[in-house]
């Protein structure tokens, strides 16, 4: 052992050096990096493709929903993130769309489009290539570094230094990074110039403060991944061992552990079943209808008099209908809010349940990363969040304006039933008032959009993700050299 | 015989006494159990979305006496039963249709499905065959190098056998450690839903389930050739293993990723005009009906990307996973064949409804988009009913993709045979 900083710093860049030269000569990285550099270069032009193909049916999207929105309610369509190819954080899964009604937002709770008939397969984005792809290459070329050196006697000589097991076990994990991070560099610059190269896409100056954040973020989560492979060839001693349980270890940290955050959340907390919500609203619309159903006996007199010309019958029946609304109208606002009511509890529940299910999956640290990268880039659920909340804040600037015009054109308005009105909840045998065939001045309700995600929300949550995967990393390399230091030659 | 059998007697104790395959078979468990439940949970959805948009048509269609409402009647499209297995295309193609007769155009919706948040969305078909195909991998790798490592291959090599009986046992050995778990897995998968009442287990699905069981152990089968292939050419069972998760990426996860986009690029669809945003309108506001324009542009739409998804399925030769996935599909009832199906009875039904309505309604007057019903009771004795249309297993599809299975195993095991037979055994 040496005490003099000089040999000590000689004595570490030889390792690094070392270490470095093994991981270039080794086909494994070539073939497994390789693979992974050209598939994240590939991922942009997937993600930006992706992007087109969502923004092209937002355009479609917003003509046709402009026709269908007005005094009723107002179709919200969701902008797709800019950032697609970043992460897309599971965008292809949410809703796109919601339904502004005076008082209350509802979630129909399926996008709506003409589904592509491809299996869209894997999220191929950058948070992918880095979390899969990456993370096996990294891991396919660092889980065996002990393993195999003792077993050609390498580490042998590399212990005769007079230097602490500590500062060579630094060393060849410095090693590993000296060639991986300008692998990856040299990565996540193709996919850049791929990006911004298209056209496809608008590229502001804060997206940069975006992609400092994801370099960052990646290399500090790659990193842990190398010492994680590090500690399997400490903790193992033959190669072929250290590849079984290197390669279970992933499969457990990315598909296995992400694959049960459902099901325990479910089981902690278990959102309503379908199934109740429906039975919920159809004893509440039972309730309502017995008292509503008085109104058709009313009707149907008039419709089969035999001795009534076509006009009287229209008059009366006009007549019955408007009294009738007048009754009603109390009524049907107390059934619409307990329907409203029933849904939102339900809706509130899977949220829950959903929630809670992205909670327990970041304890997977692939989960944990993809997730950061999707807070960064503001898409997936992030974007959901923030479109949800733009549709609250739409829906309370929304409710009075239309409110008013509502009382103002109610002479214009066509009043129908009894029938079964056209609701989200089928609301049997009320009578409705129907605005859709009402002029009125669309520039009167409010405008819709400019949600996109702070940069400044994006980036501390980042920095959080970053010390947490740091401290992981600092407690696998002091286990690592713990076990180091009692690493047995023969 | 008793040579061949002698072998795999061996093999079997070596690999259920490894802890690869023991951890590696309740993981498998695992992440099956957990695809199985968000499976299940889609399919009763599913099958509560279809019993209430049927309820909705069949009370649609005979309330012409109470509404002033144009006449319609619906093709319904029952969710396969084997989609508990792979949902394939089941989703995406539309599931009814609606028939508007001389005044609006046909529109086709999808069902209206309530997404389950999931963290692994895969089908329990993907979850078999990944996996299932990873582990055959693994078993296989280091079958030939480990043992040469440990001196043993000379031993074994050294029987009365001939070698090709050796690597036939080893196969053998791999398949029943591989299938056993795997095929137990759906078997019971099966019977459960059947138990709970969710599928009948008739003749068609007992058939559908067969040719999948087929489908899977052909998979399975081509990932231990390949691994046997792989151990006989490369000499460290460290390197085997690797090339092995290599190739095992390349085809279970490369392929199936960049597959859409390739055939993206050989079939372009056009951007979109206008789809029929109505799909979900027409369930949120029954009166947002899709205009014709609409309705025609969604339905070149469908054409198109139904050419492409042709054109994917024939790609899927490239790749025995995605080979796969297309006979399961097949299998189950889950692919383009079972929405031909539909649509031919959607034509006929509107082509009755149609003269039908011409025949019947030729003296009532009209009002834009619905009869105008001053003179009640409209008469509508006659007229076509609603359908429901069930889902057809394709056994011929999904046989052809088991023949090029089967001569993937064919051509790959003869590899392996050759480069076995010259294998130098010394340590």
């Amino acid at each position: 052992m040496t005490r003099d900083p000089d040999v000590a710093l000689a004595g570490f860049i030889a390792v690094v050096r070392r270490m470095a030269l093994q991981l270039l000569r080794d086909y494994r990285f070539a073939i497994f990096g390789c693979g992974a550099v050209a598939l994240f270069i590939a991922s942009t032009s997937a993600g930006l493709g992706e992007y087109s193909r969502s923004m092209q049916e937002y355009t479609a999207l917003r003509t046709s929903a402009l026709r269908q929105s007005g005094l009723e309610s107002v179709v919200l369509i969701r902008i797709p993130s800019r950032f697609l190819f970043m992460s897309e954080g599971g965008e292809r899964f949410l809703s796109n769309v919601l339904i502004a009604l005076p008082g209350y937002v509802d979630s129909p709770h399926s996008s709506i489009g003409v589904a592509d008939l491809l299996p869209r397969g894997l999220p191929l984005d950058w948070s992918f290539a880095v979390a899969y792809l990456f993370s096996l290459a990294i891991l396919m070329s660092t889980h065996d570094v002990i393993a195999r050196q003792r077993q050609d006697g390498t580490l042998r000589v590399l212990l005769s230094y007079p230097l602490k097991r500590v500062i060579i076990l630094l060393g060849e994990y410095a090693g590993t990074l000296a060639v991986t991070v300008p692998l990856l560099l040299v990565a996540f610059l193709g996919g850049l110039i791929v990006a911004l190269s298209s056209g496809q896409i608008e590229w502001h100056s804060e997206d940069w403060a975006r992609f400092a954040a994801f370099v960052f973020l990646s290399c500090v989560f790659l990193s842990l991944v190398a010492a994680a492979g590090l500690l399997i060839s400490i903790l193992f001693r033959e190669p072929a061992t250290c590849l079984v349980v290197a390669t279970l270890c992933w499969v457990v940290a990315g598909i296995a552990l992400p694959a049960i955050a459902q099901p325990l959340a479910h089981f902690i907390s278990p959102a309503q079943a379908p199934r109740e919500q429906a039975l919920e609203l159809e004893s509440a619309r039972l309730k309502f209808g017995q008292t509503i159903r008085v109104s058709s006996e009313m009707m149907n007199p008039i419709i089969t008099a035999p001795d009534l010309t076509e006009e009287q019958k229209n008059q009366m029946l006009h007549k019955v209908q408007l009294d009738l609304v007048r009754q009603h109208e109390e009524l049907i606002r107390t059934y619409t809010s307990e329907l409203m009511r029933i849904r939102a509890a339900y809706l509130s529940t899977v949220e829950k349940e959903s929630e809670l299910s992205r909670e327990i999956s970041l304890g997977s640290p692939m989960s944990f990363y993809v997730s950061a990268i999707n807070d960064i880039a503001g898409s997936g659920v992030v974007n959901q969040q923030s479109f949800q909340r733009a549709a609250v804040e739409f829906t309370r600037r929304y409710t009075p304006i239309c409110r008013t015009l509502r009382d103002q054109l109610r002479p214009l308005a066509t009043v129908s039933g009894p029938s079964v009105q056209d609701g989200p909840y089928r609301l049997q045998g009320v009578t409705s008032i129907t605005y859709a065939e009402v002029p009125y001045d669309h520039r009167l309700l409010p405008s819709f959009g400019g949600y996109e995600v702070p940069l400044g929300a994006s980036l501390r949550r980042a920095l959080i993700a970053a010390m947490v995967l740091l401290g992981l990393d600092g407690l696998i390399l002091w286990i690592a050299s713990r076990r180091f230091n009692r690493y047995v030659l023969a | 015989m008793t040579r061949l059998s002698g072998v795999i007697a061996k093999r079997l104790q070596l690999h259920l006494r490894s802890v690869t395959w023991f951890v590696s078979a309740i993981l498998i468990v695992i992440v099956f159990a957990t695809s199985a439940r968000r499976s299940t949970t889609l399919f009763d959805l599913d099958a509560a979305a279809f019993a209430g948009d049927h309820l909705a048509h069949v009370v649609d269609s005979q309330r012409v006496f109470q509404v002033y409402s144009a006449l319609s009647i619906a093709v319904d499209r029952t969710p396969a039963p084997l989609r508990l297995l792979a949902r394939g295309l089941d989703d995406a193609l539309p599931s009814s249709a609606i028939i508007r007769g001389n005044f609006g155009p046909t529109s086709l919706t999808s069902r209206q499905a309530t997404p389950v948040s999931s963290s692994l969305p895969l089908d329990p078909v993907q979850v078999l065959g990944l996996f299932g195909s990873l582990l055959a991998l693994l078993v296989t790798c280091d079958a030939v190098g480990k043992e040469r490592e440990q001196g043993t291959l000379q031993l074994v090599l050294s029987y009365p056998v001939r070698r090709s009986v050796v690597l036939l046992g080893e196969y053998i050995a791999a398949m029943l450690v591989v299938l056993v778990p795997v095929v137990l897995c759906v078997v019971l998968f099966l019977t459960i839903s059947g138990i709970t009442g969710r599928i009948a287990l008739d003749s068609g699905v007992l058939l559908g389930a067969a040719m999948f069981i087929t489908a899977l152990a052909l998979l399975i089968s081509t990932a231990a050739v390949t691994g046997l292939l792989i151990a006989s050419r490369v000499r460290s069972s460290t390197t085997a293993l690797t090339i092995g998760l290599f190739v095992w990426a390349l085809f279970g996860v490369v392929y199936p990723a960049v597959a859409p986009a390739l055939t993206r690029l050989i079939i372009p669809v056009d951007s979109l005009t206008s789809p029929a945003t109505s799909d979900t309108l027409t369930k949120y506001w029954r009166n947002a009906r899709a205009t014709t324009a609409e309705m025609r542009d969604t339905e070149q739409l469908l054409q198109q990307r139904m050419v492409q998804a042709r054109l994917f399925n024939r790609l899927a030769c490239l790749s025995p996973y995605s080979l796969y996935l297309a006979s399961a599909e097949s299998s189950a009832g889950t692919n383009l064949s079972s929405y031909e199906t539909f649509i031919v009875s959607e034509e006929r039904v509107a082509a009755q409804f149609k003269k039908w309505e011409t025949e019947k309604l030729r003296e009532y007057p009209t009002r834009g988009f619905s009869y105008d019903m001053t003179d009640l009771p409209l008469d509508i004795t006659g007229l076509p009913a609603n359908e429901v249309t069930v889902a057809r297993l394709q056994v011929s599809d999904a046989a052809t993709g088991v023949l090029v299975l089967l001569l993937w195993n064919a051509v790959i095991f003869g590899a392996g045979h050759i480069t076995f037979a010259n294998y130098d055994p010394r340590p």
